[in-house]
């Protein structure tokens, strides 16, 4: 048997043909369902929109950062109030 | 004098071969490159290193390697050899990665499928060369371009190809700025690649919440074998959408991701030890790096890397053909999972013919749609292909 001959007798013995086809339909048939689903996605949250209004959220660390910034701002200024009365 | 004698057999020079010459000339290519030439650094160094580590002869008795157990590389190699670090990665990307360009554009999804075709056909040429089931499928993921997901499918079905099979993944996806433009060119016209495409709809934070649970349930009920991977893809991308945790979000895309490639890189790298002799039913058998199979994989992944890439192209042009909008074909190249690289290649390749022309943003929806496409595809071979 030729080299030739040999591959491709190991791909019949090892489904090669049959592997190749279904899982390049299986990945394609996963992603076109993804794209659908992607698609279809904006309408449903339409509808929930309707029922739950969306709330625009703020990273939690920058909110803490809002609500922390008089007191940080309120520290350092007093900080330098001391130290300029210390100076004279 | 006899002490003198004993150390002087046990040091490298005395031990070294011309084949750890060769592995260390490679590992010393692998760090110039990262260096000099800045491809793909944050792998190709830690690679090269690891390949000059490896290749550094040591007493047998020693247990230093990899492959010897108790050794401190064996412990950081099990995280390779177990398949642990890909998906870790995989968290990490997830966490760096921002889905509303494929969530505005979702038929630019079909294009990352497309370039899985890589992965098959390089299958079929790999059991063409003799290589059996398993192998073949551990072969042909490297038409995938992604390293994570080539070190977890081979760490699963061909352990003894991973060294070859990583470093040739890895080799691809620093070399895409090399291989892409002139596939991209040859079977693209100036028409063709001055196509403007629209710029994407701005996409909710609702939707950008809902992707990563919604997409995780299909893909992992579709295909099982994916799971592990597209799991932790998914949920690192909603720890970064979520805001809720964006302490968690940054440590998997900074500090968690960095460690496991520094880990991988090296262990990956020092796995690739020239020649390593084991004995298979009472015969010697050469498992080493050096051998006619891992050249076999070098040729067959460039193979797979070409076929990805062309086939990116051409299925874009096809969908034009039924497209009223037209979209630039150039965007299916980067459908091979490359993140960012193959997105950047396709946003250069626009540029050198419309310097107006910016493609990256719609070059980044097929790229991770080809990060899916190749952790499902990966799924189904194992599944399929499991010894």
């Amino acid at each position: 048997m030729s080299f030739f001959q040999k591959g491709l007798q190991n791909n019949v013995d090892n489904d090669g043909y049959s592997l190749s086809l279904a899982g390049m339909g299986i990945v394609f048939f996963a992603l076109a369902f993804i794209a659908l689903i992607i698609k279809v996605l904006p309408f449903f949250l339409f509808l929930l929109d309707k029922i739950v209004p969306e709330k625009i959220a703020e990273p939690v660390g920058q909110a803490r950062r809002k609500s922390d910034d008089g007191a940080v701002i309120a520290a350092i200024a007093g900080a330098i109030y001391k130290k300029k009365k210390k100076l004279g | 004098m006899d002490m003198f004698q004993s150390f002087m057999s046990s040091t490298g020079f005395a031990q070294i071969t011309i084949q750890n010459v060769i592995m260390i000339a490679i590992g010393i290519t692998f760090i110039t490159l990262a260096i000099a030439k800045h491809y793909e650094p944050l792998l190709l160094l830690p690679i090269g290193f690891g390949i000059i580590i490896g290749n550094i002869p040591f007493v047998a008795n020693m247990a230093m390697g990899v492959y010897d157990s108790g050794s401190v590389l064996s412990f950081i190699y099990f995280g390779v050899s177990k398949g642990v670090f890909p998906p870790i990665i995989f968290m990490g990307i997830g966490a760096m990665t921002d889905f509303s360009y494929m969530l505005s554009n979702p038929k630019l999804i079909l294009l990352g499928g497309a370039a899985q075709m890589g992965i098959f056909l390089t299958i079929v040429g790999a059991m063409f060369l003799g290589f059996t089931g398993a192998e073949a499928g551990a072969i042909g993921i490297i038409g995938g371009a992604d390293g994570p997901t080539s070190i977890f499918l081979s760490s699963k079905l061909a352990p003894h190809l991973l060294g070859a099979i990583a470093i040739a993944a890895y080799s691809y996806m620093a070399l895409v700025p090399v291989i892409q433009p002139p596939i991209m060119k040859l079977l693209t016209t100036k028409k063709e690649r001055l196509i403007k495409m629209a710029p994407p709809r701005i996409v909710s934070k609702r939707e950008k919440i809902f992707f990563p649970i919604i997409a995780f349930i299909v893909c992992a009920l579709i295909v099982p074998g994916a799971l592990t991977l597209l799991g932790m893809l998914f949920f690192g991308n909603l720890l970064k959408e979520s805001f809720v945790t964006e302490r968690l979000a940054e440590t998997a895309r900074t500090s968690l991701i960095d460690i496991i490639t520094i880990l991988l890189g090296v262990s990956v790298g020092a796995s690739t030890q020239a020649v390593r002799m084991v004995e298979v039913g009472g015969v010697m058998v050469n498992k080493g790096f050096l051998t006619p199979q891992s050249l076999m994989i070098f040729g067959l992944g460039a193979f797979s890397f070409c076929i990805a890439t062309a086939a990116g192209v051409l299925f874009a042009k096809l969908m034009n053909l039924f497209l009223k909008v037209k979209i630039n074909p150039l965007v299916g190249a980067a459908g091979v999972s490359a993140v960012p690289d193959s997105a950047r290649v396709v946003q250069m390749v626009g540029q050198k013919e419309d310097p107006n022309n910016h493609l990256l943003m719609h070059a980044m929806a097929p790229n991770v749609a080809g990060v899916i496409g190749s952790a499902i595809a990966a799924g189904i071979l194992w599944s399929v292909l499991v010894p």
